[in-house]
């Protein structure tokens, strides 16, 4: 499934620093693309060079035919600026070219590795991260990647390339007037830096100014009928007035940092101009310097502030993305907690005999929740499991299925240690159907069918058929071909049990079966539908469920008590109810109750 | 160009005149922003003419001090242009968040009075990106859209002036230059974003899948789907990753191109000024003044397009807002409306309500001594909390009246209604503030003692101590920090510290153990001050809830079909007993979990009678 070798693997990366990891992320990302990438880059200093080409043009304009009259000299060299420019703008766009279409796929190609990395995860990794943490790794993080590669990347060398051209040109032209245009450069660099740092702080406050009233509106909004109904309009609008104010406050603020930055860049430049006219005017007079030098020294000046001014903006934005990167990194290297096997047993035609042997687990340590249960099941047979919540019943579930693996102890099937089985044998042996069943936006059929090619339509409807599913299903405006909403938000809970029970048939025909049973919220005509469909797959196969009904129990063949992780109870309805414990107590307690 | 001008022109059909009431008072800021744009553009277009004069003096030979001079001057317009750009900024500044300031508080005091209708046809979610996002794009465009479009504009006209003086021919060249960059840049404009359009919803579509799969992976990994999951995200991957590329490209493409025809211009005002030069129709100055025009005049065109897309954006986001801000409110006092006190008789007759073509409830006729306890029952969209609904006034009835104290409620006050009825809503909304503040919602100066004796009814007294700082504790967002049962009786306590004459539970105990909730019903009718009972309405899923009310009304789409006592609806035989023996049946079969704890009550609460 993860088709970069590098990732599953022994982990070669042990003991690096952060930021070597942050560039083995980059340099694996780009890597299979080195070929055209270095074209661009390239590409990308050749045309950062020849911006010192038009002011050099038209100081020779000046200096040359324009002073000595010369047309035919005059429409040589503004061929050669028209020349210049044009490939210039021929060479960016082929830079554009080769950088984007391989970047843009190296960036896909890290998505895709970043989204089967991430389905690849047992499952307290996904109690780890919310999924919304999630996506913005897969969304913005990269996002912030392809930012750095297209603009900010692009713009620091390009940039740099102009700055050292342009300023090696001034040197090589006039060395003098090169040390008065430049002079104010690190001025320039000083005043930027400043007003960034401050324009930063202002652009923060007034974001989370920005997010504060966002939020303030958006509980305001979902609790207006409250608001409303209980007359707090007054207050409300008093709480508004505060946030409202403070964010126009931070607005002004923002506003009056960035008006004195822009200014001052004006006052600045407009100094260097007024220099290189005066002192570079006493060189023309002088006789060391001529007037082309002056007018091309006011255009490259230009072309040397620009760089200095934009290279500052993008230390801001190359922390952003490094800091994105090191959160994708990290995400790549995370390995999931449940492992698949080196060497794999295989597992022929499953029978369905569990064995627990003497299994403790805990999701978070120091909390046990499952403490010593040792259990055997035989194939064939079904098993209905009662207790209070909290007790570990579906804990049972998660482990036989491997969404978690035990602190001690061991699971077997068939005699076999679950662990030494590959993922995929053994959920294709055991299917878990929940007790508030998933759907995904779809069909009817493809919920039912999942992604998996190899089930027809026929088996699709059989399942259906088995689970009772396929009498609602047929009702439906479209039957199995009738859209599901995200989440299932268009079927009853019963009607979702009922398609999930359809799909662990048609996706698991012959494995154990594991079921929780949902609680009291599903409707009458489908918890009978369910009722009957148990009853006839128990028979088919090894099954244990998670029971909240007394006639679910009345359908096994062997009832298991729990509590607080332990099993208390175990034996036939017959035997419990001779056993005179806590099942009795309850079977006699609900057989009394008014029917 | 001429669709900008047009723009303006049309300016009265557009939208952006609803701010127009918000600047009405600011006559002075708009002359200010006037005057500030007219002194700074000038001064920064005369910097290009001094430059060239200076040149051409430098040519002629002059003497060191005349240089001075030109320095100086170049430095004086520089100021200027510092001085007076900083003041538009800062005055264009002000004036947008006064505007939006002054704009967002109308619209928040408009969303405090808006009815349930309303919010229905919004969305909570449209409603609340018209009073932050929209309100950005007001900004936006009073800010720098509008400092922008001022300056630039300034700076065209004076810039072109100056250019025709010196060289008509050139300055032709020069203007010609900039309609092409700007027709550029407004066709191809329209090219990209529809482009970036494209990506965005890819982008959409490819992290909803995300999304959706990573929300179910336990299914996913249960049935082994994660490699065929992968490859149909790499479909929707491939899908983003073309359109983006195709933008990308797109972008490189047409991008560089306004600034690629300035240079290309600047080619030819070389090749045609230096022509002129030679000729002697023109100083070398002049060329240099007009090459330095091209670079600052396409910036100015460019500001000017950049702002007539802000002004685009803003108009359409005033056009948002003031679509709200317009709304009456549908639940609002009659002119002459009554204050009267309420006692908490409440009749319905015939009433009914229409939603679009359909009627959520229709014929609906009863009448409720005060003092009663009221049932309702019904299946998911019977109509049960529209009904309640109608009492508090969230809606009117369509036909029909309701009547409280045998007044019509349409003439009653809203504050005399609201204030003497508590609606406890199904879903149990808490605010992020203090629990206490969270109880006395909307009252102010509410003794302790009032507050304890609710929450000691509503059966919260026992949480306190569990909750860090009692009734001082922040609830985190939505309530997060308490349980289901939790928010719910802390919903009922916000209630009953009113004390009203009416009380209104919409389903208000689901979450709430059996045990507990039978005692918090047990309570509820009795009310504080001692004034007598006060009329409650129950609406529940559990018939066990309604079992002891006066009356009980079960509800069927939208209309009564059975109206009496429990007994009396048993005896009748019709809906209500079929629902009592179905629920008899099937609480029977549940497996009461806490009889397997070795601790718990084996006894059902529920049958236990509350009175």
């Amino acid at each position: 499934m993860a088709n970069n070798p590098a990732v599953t693997e022994a982990d070669p990366r042990k003991g690096r620093t952060q930021d070597a990891a942050l560039g083995w992320l980059i340099a694996q990302t780009i890597a299979p693309y080195w070929r055209p990438l270095l074209l661009a880059l390239l590409l990308l200093v050749a045309t950062a060079m020849l911006a010192v080409v038009p002011p050099y043009l038209l100081q020779q304009a000046i200096d040359g035919p324009l002073a000595r009259h010369d047309p035919r000299g005059l429409v040589a060299i503004a061929a050669w600026y028209a020349a210049s420019v044009i490939a210039t703008a021929l060479l960016q766009f082929a830079q554009i070219y080769f950088l984007q279409f391989s970047g843009q796929r190296a960036l896909a190609d890290l998505r895709h590795r970043l989204f089967a990395q991430l389905l690849r995860q047992s499952m307290n990794f996904f109690a780890e991260y919310s999924v919304g943490e999630l996506i913005q790794r897969l969304t913005g993080d990269i996002d912030a990647l392809s930012t750095l590669l297209s603009s900010s990347v692009v713009t620091i060398l390009t940039d740099g390339v102009t700055l050292i051209s342009v300023v090696v040109v001034m040197f090589l032209v006039n060395w003098k007037l090169a040390l008065l245009a430049l002079a104010v450069l690190p001025l320039l660099a000083i005043v930027t830096r400043f007003f960034r740092r401050r324009i930063r702080r202002s652009s923060d406050g007034e974001r989370t100014m920005a997010s504060r009233v966002s939020a303030f509106l958006n509980e305001q909004l979902n609790g207006m009928l409250l608001i409303q109904l209980y007359r707090r309009e007054a207050t409300s609008t008093k709480e508004y007035e505060g946030y409202n104010g403070d964010y126009r406050a931070a607005l002004i603020r923002l506003r009056k940092e960035s008006a004195t930055f822009l200014s001052v860049l004006e006052l600045i430049t407009a100094f260097a101009l007024a220099t290189l006219l005066y002192w570079g005017g006493r060189g023309v007079l002088a006789g060391w310097a001529t007037l082309g030098m002056l007018v091309a020294f006011v255009q490259y000046s230009d072309r040397a502030f620009q760089p200095v001014l934009r290279l500052s903006e993008q230390y801001n934005n190359v922390q952003i993305a490094l800091a994105s990167a090191e959160r994708v990194a990290h995400m790549l290297e995370a390995e999931p907690s449940v492992p698949e096997p080196a060497a794999p047993v295989p597992l022929p035609a499953v029978q369905g005999a569990i064995e627990f042997r003497d299994v403790h687990f805990a999701y978070i340590p120091d909390e046990p929740v499952l403490r010593g249960i040792s259990l055997k099941i035989r194939a064939g047979e079904s098993v209905a499991v009662v207790g209070p919540t909290g007790a570990g019943k579906s804990s049972l579930a998660g482990l036989l299925a491997r969404f978690y693996d035990p602190q001690a102890g061991a699971i077997l099937i068939d005699g076999q240690d679950i662990c030494t089985l590959s993922l995929d044998d053994l959920r294709h042996a055991v299917a878990v159907v929940p007790q508030d069943p998933i759907c995904i936006a779809g069909t009817i059929r493809s919920n039912i069918a999942l992604y998996d090619s190899a089930i027809n339509d026929a088996a699709v409807c059989e399942a259906a058929t088995l689970a009772n599913a396929a009498q609602f299903i047929e009702r439906l405006p479209n039957s199995y071909e009738t859209e599901v909403r995200p989440g299932g938000a268009n079927l009853s809970v019963g009607q979702r049990q009922l398609l999930a029970l359809a799909r662990a048939i048609a996706l698991s025909p012959t494995g154990v079966l594991v079921l929780d049973e949902a609680t009291s919220s599903i409707d009458t005509a489908s918890e009978a539908l369910i009722q009957t469909a148990l009853e006839r797959i128990l028979r088919t196969r090894t099954s244990i469920v998670i029971a909240h009904r007394l006639t679910t129990i009345r359908n096994a063949d062997r009832i298991i008590v729990m509590e607080r992780g332990q099993i208390v109870e175990d034996g036939s309805h017959r035997e419990l109810l001779h056993l005179g414990g806590r099942y009795a107590r309850l079977y006699q307690h609900q057989a009394h109750t008014p029917a | 160009m001429r669709k900008i001008a047009l723009y303006f022109v049309t300016m009265r059909g557009s939208s952006i005149r609803y701010l127009w009431p918000y600047l009405r008072d600011h006559h002075d800021w708009l002359v200010g922003c006037l005057v500030y744009a007219l002194v700074g553009a000038t001064a920064s277009a005369f910097s290009p003419y001094v430059l060239g004069r200076a040149i051409d003096e430098l040519q002629r030979g002059l003497r060191l001090p005349v240089v001075a001079e030109y320095a100086v001057a170049l430095l004086v317009l520089a100021a200027t242009l510092a001085i007076f750009r900083y003041l538009l900024r800062m005055l264009t500044g002000a004036m947008a968040a006064t505007v939006s300031y002054e704009m967002s508080q109308d619209f928040f005091v408009r969303l405090l009075v808006l009815d349930r209708a309303t919010y229905a046809e919004f969305g909570t979610g449209d409603l609340l990106s018209r009073a932050t996002i929209d309100f950005i794009y007001v900004w936006r465009f009073f800010s720098a859209g509008f400092q922008m479009m001022l300056h630039s504009l300034v700076l065209l006209v004076i810039g072109c002036v100056l250019m025709a003086f010196a060289s008509p021919l050139l300055a032709l060249i020069v203007f010609g230059c900039l309609m092409v960059s700007l027709t550029v840049q407004v066709r191809f404009g329209k090219v990209l974003e529809n482009s970036f359009d494209r990506v965005q919803r890819n982008m959409a579509l490819m992290s909803a899948f995300a999304q959706e799969h990573l929300t179910t992976v336990r299914m996913v990994k249960a049935y082994r789907q994660e490699a065929p999951v992968v490859a149909a995200f790499d479909t929707v991957l491939g899908d983003y990753a073309r359109s983006n590329l195709q933008f990308v490209l797109r972008s490189g493409v047409i991008t560089p191109l306004p600034g690629t025809v300035v240079r290309l211009t600047t080619a030819v005002v070389l090749a045609v000024g230096g022509a002129l030069v030679i000729r002697g129709g023109l100083t070398v100055g002049q060329l240099v003044q007009f090459i330095v025009y091209l670079g600052l005049l396409n910036n100015a065109v460019l500001q000017i397009s950049q702002a007539f897309e802000r002004l685009q954006q803003g108009a359409a986001a005033t056009g948002r807002i003031a679509e709200i801000l317009h709304r009456g409110p549908r639940i609002a006092d009659a002119p002459d409306a009554q204050t009267i006190p309420i006692t908490g008789r409440v009749q319905m007759r015939g009433v009914g309500l229409k939603a679009g073509n359909r009627w959520l409830l229709h014929d609906i006729t009863f009448d409720v001594a005060a003092g009663s306890t009221v049932g309702i029952i019904g299946a998911t969209g019977a109509g049960k909390s529209t009904l309640l609904g109608l009492i508090a006034r969230v809606q009117d009835p369509s036909t029909g009246q309701v009547l409280i104290d045998g007044v019509d409620a349409r003439k009653l006050a809203l504050r005399t209604l609201r204030g003497a009825l508590a609606i406890v809503p199904q879903e149990s909304l808490l605010f992020s503030m203090s629990l206490r503040d969270n109880i006395t919602l909307g009252l102010s100066g509410v003794p302790d003692a009032q507050v304890e004796q609710a929450i000691d009814a509503a059966r919260l007294s026992n949480d306190l101590p569990q909750l860090p700082q009692g009734l001082a504790t922040h609830v985190g967002e939505r309530g997060a920090t308490l349980s289901g049962g939790q928010k719910q009786r802390t919903a009922i306590a916000r209630a009953l510290v009113r004390d009203p004459r009416i009380l209104l539970l919409d389903d208000a105990l689901a979450s709430v153990d059996a045990l507990t909730a039978s005692q918090i019903i047990a309570g509820l009718a009795s009310s504080r001050a001692g004034a007598g009972r006060r009329t409650t309405f129950i609406v529940s899923q559990h018939l066990l809830a309604v079992r002891y009310a006066d009356t009980i009304l079960v509800l069927d789409e939208g209309t009564i079909i059975e109206q009496g006592t429990h007994d009396e609806l048993l005896a009748h035989g019709g809906r209500y007993a079929a629902l009592y023996e179905q629920g008899q049946r099937r609480d029977a079969d549940e497996i009461d979990e806490r009889a397997l704890d070795g601790t718990g009550h084996t006894e059902a609460p529920w049958l236990t009678t509350p009175q």
